[in-house]
C-alpha cells in the first residue's frame, strides 16, 4: 500500500508539473498580455505598456521566462500577481479554502442524495417511483449548472426567502454575531451554491448507483444474507450496498474533475470567491501567474481525487487492499 | 458588462445639491439619529488596485472617490466653468495673467494615517499622474499643465501652457490627491501591483476597511476625519454577477445597484422596497467605417472611401426600432460623437433618417445594383460583402449585431460578423486591421476627448485613437475653437458646427446612448444624487432610525479582524 | 416413520411467472422430515429439487410465487401464512441453509467472522463481543485451524473448502431445527466433500439437527440420508428408504440416476446416462412427465398423469410399473425402445 501510494504520488507530481507547464505555455500563448487585457488599455501609449512588460520581466524570451517560473516553482513561489498587489499565491490562498468547502460539501451530498436514491430505486426496479426518479435524474444530469442554479436562486432566495443569494457569509452581519451564529451564517451561505453542484453530480451517482445495486441484489451472498434471516432493509443497506459502494466510489475520485468545472459556473451565479471566479477573472485579464496557480490547483484537486478514489476503494473493498 | 469601449473615466460632473452638504454647517450635524447604517452597493468589475491614476472602470472611481479627494468638485449643474465646491482645497485663485491657478489647502486636512495633507502632496501627485509609465489615461488632459508648485505647506500652485476653458476642471477635479509619504519610494513601472493600491490611504471621508478578494470592498467611516464623519458607519461593495443581481437586490442583500441590463431592470423595479432612478447616458456605440484599406493608411478603402455606401447603409437602419427592442428604455438612438448629457451636446442636429427606399436607390445610383436571381448587390461583378468586427465580451452589441446584419441584408448586402475576444478585439482596433468595427465610448462631460478619437492628428499618429482614419480639417477647426472658448456659451456655436461636421460626413453609424438605472433601497436617503455621479454624496446619506435593518444597527464595531 | 415430523410440506407449488409462460418449478410436492432425520432430496438440475428447499423459507424471488393452497408446516405453524418478520425469525435460526457455491454465497466485503456472527446478533441481538465470540467457537466446530485470526479474514483469503466450513458454521450457529443443504459440496474437490459431508453427519449427531440433504449426487445420498426424495418434472417420482432405493429402484428415472453413479470399485469405460434431458418447466408433457426420456413407456403414459403408488413400506413411485409390473420383464427382453430413441435426437441440453 505504500508503495503504492509513492507511486501514485510521484505519478500525480508529474501531471502536476505537466499542467503547469502546459498552462503557462497557453497563457502565454493567448492573444494578448496582462497590460492589454482591457479594451480601454489603447489609451496607454505602447512604449508605456513596453515598459511594464520589462519591469515584470515579459520582455524576455519565452523560454528565459519559463525556466525562471520553473526556478520559482521548485522554491514554492509562483511569482507575483500582475494585476493585484502581492504573490499569486496569496490571491490563490484566499479563494482556494472556498472552492474547498462548496465542493466538499457538493461531494458528500452528492453522494448521500445519489446513493440514497439509487438505492432506493434499485430497491424498488420497475416500480412507478423508480421510474420516475429515473426520468428526474436524467433530466437533472442534463441540465446546466447555470440554470440548476438560477433555479434554486429563484425558488429558495426569491420566492421562499430561505437562503442568501450569493456571497460566503453576511458582508456586514456576519463579524458581529456569535460563534455559533457564523457557522450557521457561513452554512447558510453555502447551501445553494453546494445544493445547485450536488444535484447535478447526484443525478449520474444516483443512475449509477442503481445499476451497481441492480447487479449486486441477484447474487447468492444477498440470498444467503436474507436465508440469515436478516431483515430486507439491512439486506438492502449492509449487504448488498456495500458491494454495490466499490463502482461508485471509483466515481467518486472521477467526478472531481467535473465538479470543478461545475464549481466554476456555481461559484459565478452565486457570487462566491472561489477558484473558478478567480481563474476566469485571472484568464480575462491574462493574469499569468494566477492563472497558471489555478491551474496547477485544478491539477492538484484532480490528481488528490484520484488518489482517493483508489484510497476509499481500498478501503470498501478488501480484496482490492490486499493488492 | 458595462457597455462602454474607450477611457472609461466617468468623471464626477456634478456635486449639485452636494454643495450644501459638503458645507460644513449641515454635515456636523449634532443629529446623532442621522449617524449609523451600513449600505451593500453592488460591484460588476473588482478593481485591481485603488490606486486613482490606474483607474481602469467606473466601479473603482465610486470607491476612490469615497477614500480620496480632488482638490475641488464639480458643481451640482455640470458646469465645467463655474461653480466648484470646495474638496481637499477650501478656496483658490486666479493669477492674474490666468496661466496659473493658486489652491489654498483646508489647513485641518490630513491623511487617514496621521500626517498633515500638504501643498508637496499635490505637487507629487500630479507628478505621478503626468508621468507616462505610471499609465494614467487621460494624461493628454494633462498636457497643458506645465508643473505644479508648492508656494508653502498648504499652498500648491498649477502653472499652464496656456489658457483655455477647461483649465479649472484639468487641475482641480482630474486628480485625486495623494499621500507622498506612503508612495514616494514606489516603482513607477510597477505601480499596478503596489501595495498601496490594495492599501490605500487618502484624505476622505471614508478609509477601507477590509477586502475580500473576489468577494467585497468594506468601507468604514473615517471617524477623526477633518470633515466629519459620514453619517453610514460602512458601505460595502460587494462583488456580484449579473444574473444574480436582481435576486440579490430583491431580497435585500444588495442595497443599490447600477443596472444596465433591461431584464434585471425591469425585475428589480417592480420591487416595492426599491426605488428607480435613471442615470444620464455618457457611454455611445456606432458602426465605425475604415476610410483606408485594413492596415494600410496610404490607400483608400475599397468600400468605405464612398460616402454614398456609407450614408446607404446608415439610411438602411432603423435606429429607433432596433434600439428599443433591445434595450427598453435603457438606451436612446445616438446622434453623433457625444451624448446628450454632454453641456455641449447638441440634439437638434439634423441625422439620417430612416429610408430603406432611399437606400436602396441610393446603393442603385452608386453602381451597386442586385443582378437578377441574387441576393447581394454587385458592382463591376463584386459583391457588395464586409465584416464587421464585434468583441464577444460586449453582450449588447454581439445582440444587435445580428439584428444589423438581418436588416442590411434586405438591402441586399452580405456582412459577416468577425466576433473576437477582448483583447483581440483590442490589438485590431488599433492596428486598424477592420473594414467597419462595432465600437463604443464613454465620453466625458466635457469635449475635448473628441480630439483624441477625430482629428487629423490622431488619425496620422500610428498609435493615435482616430481608428476609422476619418479627416476633416473643418471639423478639427471648428472643434478648436470650441475648446479655446472661455465658456460654454461662446464655445456652443463651434461645437454644433464640429457636431454637423462630421455627422455629415457619416464616419460611422451612430447607433444608441446606453444609460443606467439606479435601484436603490427605499429606507436609504440620498442626497446630492448627481447627474452621472451618484456616489458623490455618499457621505452624506443617511437612514433613519426608524426605518433601519439588522445590518443597520452594528455599528462601527469592527469585530475580529 | 419413527420420528415425529418436524417439517411437514403439502401440496407445494411454485410457479414461475415469466414472459415465455408459466414455469410449474414445483408442481405439487409433498413430504416430511423427521426430528434427527436426514431427507435426501436428488434429481437433476432443474426438476425442482432447489426451489422446494428455497420455497420452505420463503426465498424464492420474483417472478417466482408460491401458489395458495400449499402448506409447510413447521414446529406447528405454516411457515406460508407468517408475516415478514415471523418468517425473518424461522430463517436462519431454526432452519438454516447451506448454499452451494461456497466462492459466491458469502459477501466479499465483509469477514468471515463478521458473516457468522451476524447471525447470532439478529437472532439472539447477541452483543458485538459475544456474537463474535460465538462465531469463533462455531469455526472451532466446523474444524477451521487458527480460528480466531480465521474470523478476522475476508472470504477471498480462504480456500473453498473452508469457505463451506464457514457457511456449515453460518448455518448451525443458532442451534437450527432443520438444516437444508443445497449441494454443499459439489463445488470441491473428492477429498474435501468427504471431509465436509463428515463433518455435517458429526454435527447432526452432536446437535440433533434435521438436514434436508439436497444433491443430483447419489453418492452422497447413500453416505448420509436415511430416506430419499427423487425429483422430477417439479413432482417427486419416487420416495423409499435409502436401503430399498439402492436395492430395489422402482421409477425408471431412479434407475437411471443409479445406473449414471460412478461407483468406487466398479470400473466403467464411461457412465451410462439417461438419454435426453429435462424439458422446460413451461411445458411439461401431458402424462407421465418422463415418458420421453423412459425406456417403458407406452400409451398409457401419455394419456395418464401417473399417482404416487404404494410400492412398500414407505416406498411410494409415480409410474405406472407399479400398475402393470409385467411390462417392465417384457422390455428386457424387447431391447431398445422405439420411444427412448426418439427422445435422444430431440432432447438435447
Amino acid at each position: 500500500m505504500r508503495r503504492f501510494l509513492a507511486r501514485r504520488l510521484a505519478h500525480g507530481a508529474a501531471v502536476i508539473f505537466i499542467a503547469a507547464s502546459l498552462s503557462f505555455l497557453l497563457v502565454h500563448l493567448a492573444p494578448g498580455d496582462p497590460f492589454s487585457s482591457t479594451l480601454d488599455s489603447a489609451a496607454i501609449s505602447p512604449s508605456v505598456k513596453a515598459a511594464w512588460r520589462a519591469a515584470y520581466g515579459l520582455d524576455r524570451p519565452l523560454l528565459e521566462q519559463y525556466l525562471r517560473f520553473l526556478g520559482q516553482l521548485a522554491r514554492g513561489d509562483l511569482g507575483p500577481s500582475l494585476l493585484q498587489p502581492g504573490p499569486a499565491s496569496a490571491a490563490l490562498a484566499g479563494a482556494v479554502p472556498n472552492t474547498l468547502v462548496l465542493m466538499g460539501t457538493a461531494l458528500i451530498l452528492s453522494f448521500v442524495i445519489g446513493i440514497g436514491v439509487g438505492s432506493w430505486q434499485a430497491a424498488r426496479a420497475g416500480s412507478g417511483g423508480d421510474r420516475v426518479a429515473g426520468n428526474a435524474s436524467l433530466v437533472v444530469a442534463s441540465l446546466p449548472e447555470f440554470w440548476l442554479g438560477a433555479v434554486l436562486l429563484l425558488v429558495f432566495a426569491l420566492r421562499f426567502r430561505v437562503f442568501p443569494a450569493g456571497g460566503v457569509v453576511d458582508l456586514v452581519m456576519h463579524d458581529s454575531l456569535s460563534p455559533a451564529g457564523r457557522v450557521l451564517d457561513r452554512l447558510r451561505h453555502l447551501a445553494l451554491p453546494s445544493l445547485t453542484l450536488a444535484l447535478l453530480g447526484s443525478a449520474s451517482i444516483a443512475r449509477y448507483q442503481r445499476a451497481a445495486l441492480l447487479d449486486v441484489l441477484p447474487q447468492d451472498f444477498i440470498r444467503t444474507a436474507r436465508a440469515k434471516g436478516v431483515s430486507d432493509r439491512l439486506v438492502l443497506w449492509r449487504h448488498a450496498l456495500r458491494n454495490a459502494l466499490v463502482p461508485t466510489i471509483v466515481l467518486l475520485g472521477l467526478s472531481l474533475p467535473t465538479l470543478l468545472g461545475g464549481a466554476v459556473f456555481v461559484e459565478q451565479v452565486f457570487s462566491w470567491p472561489g477558484l473558478g471566479r478567480l481563474a476566469a477573472a485571472a484568464f480575462h485579464a491574462r493574469d499569468y501567474q494566477v492563472v497558471i496557480g489555478a491551474t496547477i490547483m485544478g491539477a492538484v484537486l484532480v490528481v488528490a481525487g484520484g488518489i482517493l478514489a483508489d484510497l476509499l476503494h481500498a478501503a470498501v473493498d478488501p480484496r482490492v487492499r490486499a493488492q | 458588462m458595462r457597455e462602454s469601449i474607450g477611457p472609461r473615466i466617468r468623471i464626477l460632473v456634478a456635486c449639485a445639491l452636494a454643495a450644501a452638504a459638503c458645507d460644513r454647517g449641515t454635515t456636523k450635524s449634532d443629529d446623532a439619529s442621522a449617524v449609523g447604517g451600513s449600505i451593500i452597493i453592488a460591484m460588476q468589475n473588482e478593481p485591481r488596485s485603488l490606486l486613482p491614476p490606474l483607474i481602469n472602470q467606473i466601479d473603482e472611481k465610486v470607491v476612490e472617490d469615497q477614500i480620496f479627494e480632488p482638490l475641488a468638485w464639480l458643481g451640482d449643474e455640470g458646469h465645467l466653468d463655474r461653480d466648484y465646491r470646495p474638496g481637499l482645497a477650501d478656496s483658490w485663485s486666479w493669477e492674474r495673467d490666468s496661466t496659473a491657478i493658486v489652491f489654498h489647502l483646508n489647513p485641518k486636512a490630513r491623511w487617514q494615517d496621521g500626517p498633515p495633507v500638504r501643498a508637496s502632496d499635490v505637487r507629487f501627485t500630479f507628478g505621478l499622474y503626468a508621468d507616462s509609465v505610471v499609465g494614467f489615461k487621460d494624461r493628454s488632459s494633462l498636457a497643458r499643465i506645465d508643473s505644479v508648485t508648492a508656494r508653502d505647506s498648504v499652498t500648491a500652485v498649477f502653472w499652464f501652457k496656456n489658457r483655455y476653458a477647461e483649465q479649472f476642471y484639468d487641475a482641480a477635479t482630474r486628480l485625486l490627491i495623494l499621500p507622498e509619504h506612503l508612495l514616494a519610494r514606489e516603482p513607477r513601472a510597477t505601480m499596478l501591483t503596489s501595495t498601496f493600491g490594495r492599501q490605500p490611504v487618502g484624505s476622505g471621508r471614508f478609509r477601507l476597511g477590509k477586502w475580500t478578494p473576489n468577494a467585497s470592498i468594506e468601507l468604514l467611516a473615517d471617524t477623526a476625519n477633518y470633515h466629519g464623519r459620514p453619517n453610514l458607519d460602512r458601505v460595502v461593495f460587494a462583488v456580484t454577477d449579473v444574473n444574480s443581481l436582481s435576486t440579490r437586490l430583491t431580497t435585500g442583500e444588495i442595497d443599490l445597484a447600477e443596472v444596465s441590463t433591461p431584464a434585471v431592470f425591469r425585475t428589480a423595479s417592480a420591487q416595492p422596497d426599491l426605488r428607480a432612478r435613471m442615470n444620464p447616458a455618457y457611454d455611445y456605440s456606432f458602426l465605425l467605417f475604415n476610410a483606408r484599406q485594413r492596415k494600410q493608411r496610404r490607400q483608400p478603402n475599397a468600400l468605405f472611401a464612398d460616402v454614398g455606401l456609407r450614408r446607404a447603409i446608415s439610411m438602411g437602419l432603423d435606429r429607433g426600432k432596433l434600439v428599443r427592442s433591445q434595450f427598453d428604455s435603457l438606451a436612446i438612438v445616438s446622434t453623433g460623437p457625444m451624448t446628450r448629457a454632454q453641456p455641449l451636446a447638441d440634439s437638434t442636429i439634423r441625422t439620417i433618417a430612416y429610408d430603406s427606399a432611399g437606400a436602396a436607390r441610393l446603393l442603385d445610383s452608386l453602381g451597386w445594383t442586385l443582378p437578377a436571381g441574387k441576393t447581394v448587390r454587385e458592382r463591376r461583378g463584386q459583391p457588395l460583402k464586409f465584416s464587421v468586427l464585434v468583441p464577444t465580451v460586449s453582450a449588447n452589441r454581439m445582440t444587435m449585431i445580428v439584428a444589423i446584419q438581418e436588416s442590411l441584408r434586405k438591402l441586399g448586402m452580405e456582412v459577416v460578423v468577425d466576433a473576437v475576444d477582448g483583447n483581440t478585439f483590442v490589438g485590431r482596433l488599433g492596428a486598424r486591421d477592420f473594414d467597419v468595427v462595432f465600437d463604443g465610448r464613454h465620453v466625458e462631460p466635457s469635449v475635448s476627448g473628441l480630439r483624441a478619437f477625430w482629428s487629423v492628428a490622431s488619425a496620422r499618429d500610428a498609435n493615435g485613437q482616430n481608428y476609422g482614419n476619418y479627416e476633416n480639417p473643418r471639423f478639427d477647426a471648428h472643434l478648436d475653437s470650441a475648446l479655446a472658448a472661455r465658456d460654454l456659451a461662446s464655445a456652443r456655436p463651434h461645437a454644433t458646427q464640429a457636431f454637423e461636421t462630421i455627422v455629415a460626413d457619416v464616419p460611422a453609424v451612430w447607433l444608441y446612448e446606453t444609460r443606467t438605472a439606479m435601484l436603490m433601497h427605499k429606507r436609504i436617503r440620498p442626497v446630492h444624487l448627481v447627474s452621472t455621479a451618484w456616489w458623490a454624496g455618499l457621505a452624506d446619506w443617511s437612514i433613519p432610525a426608524a426605518e433601519r435593518l439588522p445590518r443597520d444597527r452594528v455599528g462601527l464595531r469592527v469585530a475580529s479582524r | 416413520m419413527t420420528q415425529p415430523a418436524l417439517l411437514t410440506v403439502s401440496d407445494l407449488r411454485t410457479y414461475f411467472y415469466t414472459g415465455a409462460g408459466v414455469a410449474r418449478a414445483v408442481d405439487g410436492v409433498s413430504f416430511t422430515i423427521g426430528t434427527g432425520e436426514t431427507l435426501g432430496i436428488v434429481g437433476e438440475s432443474g426438476c425442482g429439487k432447489s426451489v422446494t428447499a428455497l420455497s420452505i423459507l420463503r426465498l424464492v424471488q420474483q417472478p417466482g410465487r408460491i401458489e395458495p393452497g400449499s402448506r409447510i408446516m413447521f414446529e406447528n405453524q405454516d411457515l406460508l401464512q407468517l408475516d415478514g418478520a415471523g418468517i425473518r425469525r424461522v430463517r436462519g435460526n431454526r432452519i438454516a441453509m447451506i448454499f452451494q457455491e461456497p466462492m459466491t454465497a458469502l459477501n466479499p466485503v465483509f469477514t468471515v467472522g463478521d458473516q457468522i456472527a451476524e447471525v447470532a446478533r439478529v437472532h439472539a441481538s447477541a452483543s458485538r463481543r459475544a456474537a463474535w465470540d460465538r462465531a469463533v467457537e462455531m469455526l472451532t466446530m466446523v474444524g477451521i485451524p487458527a480460528p480466531a485470526e480465521r474470523a478476522n479474514q475476508y472470504p477471498h483469503q480462504l480456500s473453498g473448502g473452508m469457505r463451506q466450513r464457514v457457511l456449515i458454521a453460518m448455518a448451525l450457529i443458532m442451534n437450527p431445527a432443520l438444516v437444508i443443504a443445497d449441494e454443499p459440496t459439489t463445488a470441491l474437490d473428492v477429498t474435501i466433500q468427504a471431509q465436509i459431508l463428515e463433518l455435517l453427519a458429526d454435527l447432526q449427531q452432536r446437535l440433533g439437527t434435521s438436514i434436508a440433504m439436497i444433491t443430483h449426487d447419489l453418492g452422497v445420498i447413500a453416505e448420509v440420508a436415511s430416506r430419499v426424495l427423487v425429483m422430477y418434472g417439479g413432482e417427486v417420482v419416487e420416495e423409499a428408504r435409502v436401503e430399498t432405493l439402492f436395492t430395489e429402484p422402482h421409477h425408471p428415472y431412479t434407475e437411471g440416476l443409479l445406473h449414471a453413479m460412478p461407483r468406487v470399485g466398479r470400473r466403467q469405460e464411461r457412465l451410462a446416462v439417461i438419454p435426453g434431458s429435462v424439458p422446460p418447466p413451461t411445458a411439461w408433457p401431458t402424462g407421465c412427465r418422463f415418458r420421453d426420456r423412459c425406456a417403458y413407456a407406452w400409451d398409457r403414459c401419455a394419456r395418464e398423469h401417473p399417482p404416487l403408488y404404494q410400492i412398500g413400506v414407505g416406498h411410494v413411485s409415480r409410474c405406472h410399473l407399479a400398475d402393470e409390473p409385467e411390462r417392465r420383464t417384457a422390455r428386457a427382453t424387447a431391447q431398445v425402445s422405439p420411444a427412448a430413441q426418439a427422445a435422444v435426437p430431440g432432447g438435447g441440453a
